[in-house]
């Protein structure tokens, strides 16, 4: 059932923003499918409607307070790649080659 | 003295960065203890890769939850050490710092993710070491390489300072030699934190779990399935000594969880490919030069690996438009049907006992041409996470070459103690436990 055409790995890889060589997207062209396949056998399950929670705990949003840790500025500095007046540099959101 | 440049670490390629020992914050019930870190935790001041190139340069600006707690019951971190990337493997040969040798027999795989964390113990390099187990991370090196690893219940220990991988799976789990070691770790690292909103009250309290009065489930497709006929017959020793003891024996039947393993592979990668997009060259450190955003996401994405691309673009795959309700809703489905199986079983029994792998370690390289051979290794595992109960591969033998094999016993949410007292009484009246590897 899984439709892994030749373009769905190019397809893929730029939703989840990952460059891929050529090796890469062969052999990813062929395990894909192979992987899918093998979780393919779910479609067989009998399955009904019952929604079981997942974790014990139901309850647990904390009030929304300022927890008061906070990074020092030397902790920014060794984390942000750049950083200029306590701020971290980022490239233009909005550049030349915005194709998104 | 750094573990790094030892000749046994030369060896094994066990820890890494270069590290001085932690001393603790203060004294208490774990002075002395001397423990290991799986480097997907983090530890303030020290780097943290999780095993990747992409986190090249970052040093954890925050203290984990579970280490805050170990450094404060007196305990001392003695180091990193080495994982599959990211946590997404069964052999560590998935590291991007090389793979860890298995302390039996260096030509074989130390079992993975954890498997820095199971080697450490085996190697006696570290009296406890703490891992993660998504799929079974910690149990599944754990009994590749002789040693005891615990999965706590779901929620019982927090994530927080865990580098996230599938956060509905993960959990942080202890390994040592015993089980009573494993349990004073527990005692100390569980309970409810609110910087992890799943985790709940839980005080851990350690009991005798009365083994003349215990139900004994074995789960038969768990065993129905292909194994090593020497693992089988080990954990069928596991079976007769509680059944020597007076416990009752049966087998029990949990219908889904054939499916267990196929629906782990698309809940996982789901999850994974959401939580890694936070890696994007801006808030961790490493980065690339850019033009724009874009590029910058591109060009620092590049550094993952392939099992952490390959799992990344499946979850993509499993959440996009016109496959959501065909593998991920369903899987979600199955995954809740496997709970409920799981609970029904448990009102006829306390325990599920099965083998942990079905195979004994296996050779660098054997299963790194086929990603499905590969993730064959978590198949009596998975059922654990996917429900969130507590579960432990303990040493229960050797192969006729010098092997070790280790067996699993489940308990129901909240029944860690169960699981950790049948360990022990267990490990009381064996030595599995003590064998070291020669030479």
């Amino acid at each position: 059932m899984s439709d892994f055409n030749p373009g769905e790995v190019d397809r893929l890889a730029e939703l989840v923003r990952l460059n891929l060589s050529d090796e890469e997207k062969a052999e990813f062209s062929e395990q894909l499918p192979n992987i899918l396949n093998f979780v393919e056998r779910l479609q067989s399950a009998k399955v009904d409607n019952h929604d079981q929670p997942l974790t014990i705990s139901q309850d647990s949003l904390r009030e929304d307070e300022v927890s008061g840790k906070r990074l020092s500025s030397e902790q920014l500095e060794a984390l942000a790649p750049e950083l200029r007046d306590n701020q971290i540099v980022v490239p233009p959101v909005f550049g030349e080659s915005s194709d998104l | 003295m750094s573990m790094l440049e030892t000749p046994i670490n030369k060896k094994l390629n066990i820890f890494l960065h270069d590290l001085r020992p932690l001393e603790p914050l203060s004294d208490g019930l774990l002075r002395g203890m001397n423990i290991a870190v799986k480097d997907n935790i983090s530890v303030e001041g020290w780097p943290l890769s999780a095993g990747s190139r992409i986190l090249d340069g970052y040093v954890a600006p925050y203290d984990a939850t579970v280490i805050r707690k170990l450094r404060e019951a007196g305990a001392t971190l003695i180091g990193k050490v080495n994982l599959d990337e990211f946590a997404m493997g069964s052999s560590t040969e998935n590291s991007a710092f090389g793979p860890t040798k298995n302390p039996w027999d260096i030509e074989r795989v130390p079992g993975g993710s954890s498997g820095g964390s199971a080697a450490v113990i085996a190697a006696d390099l570290a009296e406890v070491s703490l891992g993660s187990d998504t799929g079974g991370s910690v149990r599944q090196p754990a009994s590749f390489c002789g040693v005891t690893g615990f999965k706590p219940t779901y929620g019982a220990v927090s994530r927080y300072g865990l580098v996230a991988l599938a956060s509905s799976l993960d959990v942080v789990g202890p390994m040592a030699r015993t089980a009573r070691k494993v349990e004073h770790v527990m005692s100390i690292i569980a309970g409810k934190d609110p910087m992890d909103q799943t985790t709940f009250d839980y005080s851990y309290q350690s009991i005798d779990k009365d083994i003349s009065k215990l139900r004994v489930g074995l789960p038969k497709q768990l065993w129905d399935i292909e194994m090593d006929p020497e693992i089988r017959a080990s954990t069928q020793i596991l079976v007769n000594f509680f059944r020597s003891k007076g416990a009752t024996v049966e087998d029990v039947d949990l219908p889904s969880l054939p499916l267990a393993l196929s629906a782990y592979y698309i809940i996982l990668p789901a999850e994974v490919s959401a939580n890694l997009s936070r890696y994007d060259g801006i808030r961790y450190r490493s980065s690339e030069q850019s033009s724009n955003l874009v590029e910058r996401y591109y060009k620092t994405r590049s550094k993952f690996g392939k099992e952490v691309k390959r799992r990344i673009l499946l979850g993509a795959y499993a959440l996009s438009v016109g496959h959501y309700d065909a593998y991920y809703q369903l899987a979600t489905k199955v995954r809740q049907q496997i709970i409920r199986e799981h609970q029904e079983v448990f009102r006829k029994v306390d325990v599920l006992i099965s083998p942990t792998t079905s195979t004994p370690a296996f050779k660098m390289g054997e299963r790194l041409k086929d990603p499905v051979a590969m993730y064959q290794s978590d198949l009596l595992t998975v059922g654990a996470n996917l429900a969130g109960l507590p579960a432990i591969s303990l040493p229960t033998g050797f192969t006729s070459s010098n092997l070790p094999i280790g067996s699993q016993i489940i308990a129901n949410q909240l029944q860690d103690n169960v699981v950790l007292s049948l360990a022990r009484q267990y490990q009381e009246e064996t030595d599995w436990h003590l064998r070291r590897p020669n030479g």
